[in-house]
């Protein structure tokens, strides 16, 4: 106590100086709004900073209960994802109708692995077998065309995608019945080739290309591509049409598998043709 | 003694009001107000008490934030100077040490001592002053600019004051 007095006594002057500075500070804080306002930044930052600063020391003891914490939570979240079950509805919806008899039944599925960048690419999809899938089948999308079934596994079923230079899709223009074939040229993922159109059809930039039945694998009218170009040199018989793909294969994740009830039917008539 | 102090508290209550009814209507520059109240600091005897000191600074600094509505502000920077002015009076002791019966002022150490005195003084008052306006050091080039401005303006009048008032 004896030395607090001798201390205050020895520094009176600064000390009193600095009382001054802090009720001058004081009357500046509460009576001036800019720099009140300045004053609370300085303070929030300043504060926020200790703060932290002691949480991330803090935070440094509980690291390994957190992460037991959160990879339990991770689990049971991921437990709950859709994602993690796997659907058991094998037989898919089908309309009674005594006029028309149904020709199509469509499979939904869900594109679960797609590549975009390869020189074939494919597309794996979470139905297989047990839903009624089988080779050869057409997949298309909600824009468009998509590929055609190559495998199948009990549960999984492996898609050539139209981004491949293997498949070649029998398609039409939209508002005339000539028809030719698509295929990929292994370019740029939004272009494919139209090709087979003959010189003395009228094509121009615009048009929409769609499939039809000739390959067997799709409903007629389902939408491919829309022309960009067109080209054709003097003594060529057939165009030279690029067409911009309808579907973005970046962006592709419900699908639909296109099961034709008369396949086998049409398939026996055209074997027997031959 | 008397005489010192009714000279100080004459030259007290002149220079307030010269400063509150005066200098603080001309604002030179758009932005710069000459605040020559320090002048009232830097002239106090050179034998008075550290602590009156400190307390006529704080008096004269609450009185002229009184007249800006600024509280605080002017009251922070003429503390700090009379807190700060009897080191710098030991730091700029001219050889012999301060004569008895004198001054600080021009007429008894000449201009040379007087504008490094008055010089530190203001340099140090108007930076506390500027920095507790804008309680910041976000736009420093701005700031200094317009603090050594006013340090300019309001220097010069000081030593003028040496030439025209306090000569006798």
């Amino acid at each position: 106590m004896r030395n607090l007095i001798v201390f205050i006594l020895r520094n009176h002057f600064f000390l009193l100086f600095l009382i001054f500075e802090i009720i001058a500070i004081h009357l500046i804080v509460k009576y001036n709004e800019p720099q009140r306002s300045q004053f609370e930044i300085f303070s929030h930052t300043f504060f926020s900073h200790i703060h932290s600063v002691h949480n991330s020391v803090t935070q440094y003891f509980n690291l390994k209960q957190i992460n037991e914490d959160l990879a339990l939570e991770n689990a049971e979240l991921r437990k709950k994802l859709p994602s993690s079950y796997f659907s058991k509805s094998i037989e898919p919806q089908t309309v009674k109708d005594s006029l028309h008899s149904q020709q199509y039944l469509f499979i939904p599925a869900q594109v679960i692995n797609n590549t975009i960048s390869k020189p074939h690419n494919f597309i794996i999809i979470n139905k297989g077998r047990r839903h009624g899938i089988q080779k050869n089948m057409g997949v298309i999308g909600p824009k468009g065309i998509i590929g055609v079934v190559v495998t199948t596994s009990q549960n999984f079923s492996k898609v050539l995608s139209l981004l491949s230079p293997n498949l070649n899709i029998s398609a039409q223009l939209q508002h005339s019945n000539f028809y030719g074939s698509v295929h990929w040229d292994g370019g740029y993922y939004r272009q494919a080739m139209f090709t087979e159109i003959p010189a003395h059809a009228y094509v121009s930039v615009g048009d929409t290309v769609v499939s039809n039945t000739y390959s067997n694998m799709y409903p007629s009218g389902i939408p491919i591509g829309v022309v960009s170009s067109v080209s054709k040199t003097k003594y060529d018989n057939f165009y030279d049409i690029k067409i911009i793909l309808s579907t973005d294969f970046k962006n592709i994740e419900h699908v639909y598998v296109v099961q034709d009830l008369f396949k086998s039917e049409r398939e026996l008539l055209e074997s027997r043709q031959q | 003694m008397i005489q010192i102090f009714q000279s100080t508290i004459f030259r007290f209550i002149s220079i307030i009001l010269l400063q509150i009814l005066l200098f603080n209507n001309i604002i030179l520059f758009n932005n710069t107000i000459p605040y020559i109240y320090i002048l009232f600091i830097l002239i106090l005897p050179f034998e008075i008490n550290k602590v009156l000191l400190l307390c006529l600074g704080f008096i004269t600094g609450l009185l002229i934030d009184f007249s800006f509505v600024s509280y605080g502000v002017h009251t922070g920077a003429t503390v700090l100077i009379a807190f700060l002015r009897p080191f710098i009076l030991q730091y700029i002791e001219p050889r012999g040490g301060y004569l008895p019966n004198t001054q600080p002022l021009l007429k008894y150490y000449g201009l040379i001592w007087f504008f490094k005195y008055a010089l530190s003084i203001v340099l140090i008052h108007h930076f506390m002053l500027f920095f507790l306006y804008t309680f910041s050091f976000e736009a420093f080039d701005i700031f200094l600019f317009r603090m050594i401005i006013n340090s300019a303006i309001t220097l010069f009048l000081i030593i003028l004051s040496q030439y025209f008032i306090f000569r006798t």
